[in-house]
């Protein structure tokens, strides 16, 4: 049980923060389109482990989302079903 | 003076006329608070993402203007009073500004990007800079 051979190493590769990568790129609350890519499809905000961001560019994609739920830009979640 | 960005949702089944007022009301009403104005953004009526009191569209109006700290507070409690407003929300984007700069900026603006506003689509909400400085949240109200 202990055998170091049976522990798989997940494969990972190191993702970049894209806003660090790319400084000209611009987090805005109003720009819904871009900020859909950090969200699931059923409106969650994707967690930082996975997007590859760095903490303090998911902070700021993190409030540009909420606040662009708030003016109806994003969902909330898809499961309002009328 | 500071520089704020207030975005409103404006009932899509309001008349031109009566949504001509809206846009004239709180211009106005920015003025007179001392603020200046910078820029009016009309997004037109675009589908919401959830649904704001029980309407899945709304007319969307952005305007950006700058004024000392009060500016916002008489602007919000009319936009919250307002039956034709859903939604609404403003932003802090900087702290020591100069309007005339900024409106400076604005028209530099809108001389240069005409090629470019071709491309994207009209539901694409406009990008611009917005300098350096983090965008504070003043307050979000729900409408």
């Amino acid at each position: 049980m202990m055998d170091k051979g049976r522990r798989k190493m997940p494969y990972h590769r190191r993702k970049v923060c894209r806003y660090c990568a790319d400084s000209s790129l611009v987090i805005d609350y109003k720009d819904p389109r871009t900020l859909r890519l950090f969200t699931t499809e059923r409106g969650k905000i994707i967690p930082r482990r996975i997007s590859g961001n760095c903490a303090k560019h998911q902070r700021m994609i993190t409030v540009a989302i909420k606040r662009a739920r708030n003016i109806a830009l994003l969902p909330y979640t898809t499961a309002t079903v009328k | 003076m500071r520089n704020y960005e207030t975005i409103f949702v404006v009932n899509p089944t309001l008349g031109e006329e009566d949504y001509k007022e809206v846009l004239k009301k709180y211009s106005a009403l920015v003025e007179r608070q001392k603020g200046i104005l910078i820029r009016i953004e009309e997004w037109g009526v675009q589908r919401l993402a959830h649904a704001v009191k029980r309407f899945d569209k709304g007319s969307f109006v952005l305007i950006n203007y700058c004024g000392p700290s009060g500016v916002t507070s008489d602007l919000e409690r009319d936009l919250k009073l307002d039956d034709r407003i859903f939604r609404f929300q403003t932003v802090k984007i900087a702290d020591d500004v100069d309007p005339q700069e900024l409106i400076l900026k604005e028209k530099e603006k809108k001389k240069e990007p005409v090629v470019e506003q071709e491309a994207p689509s009209q539901s694409e909400a406009p990008v611009q800079d917005q300098g350096t400085q983090p965008e504070k949240e003043v307050s979000d109200h729900d409408g």
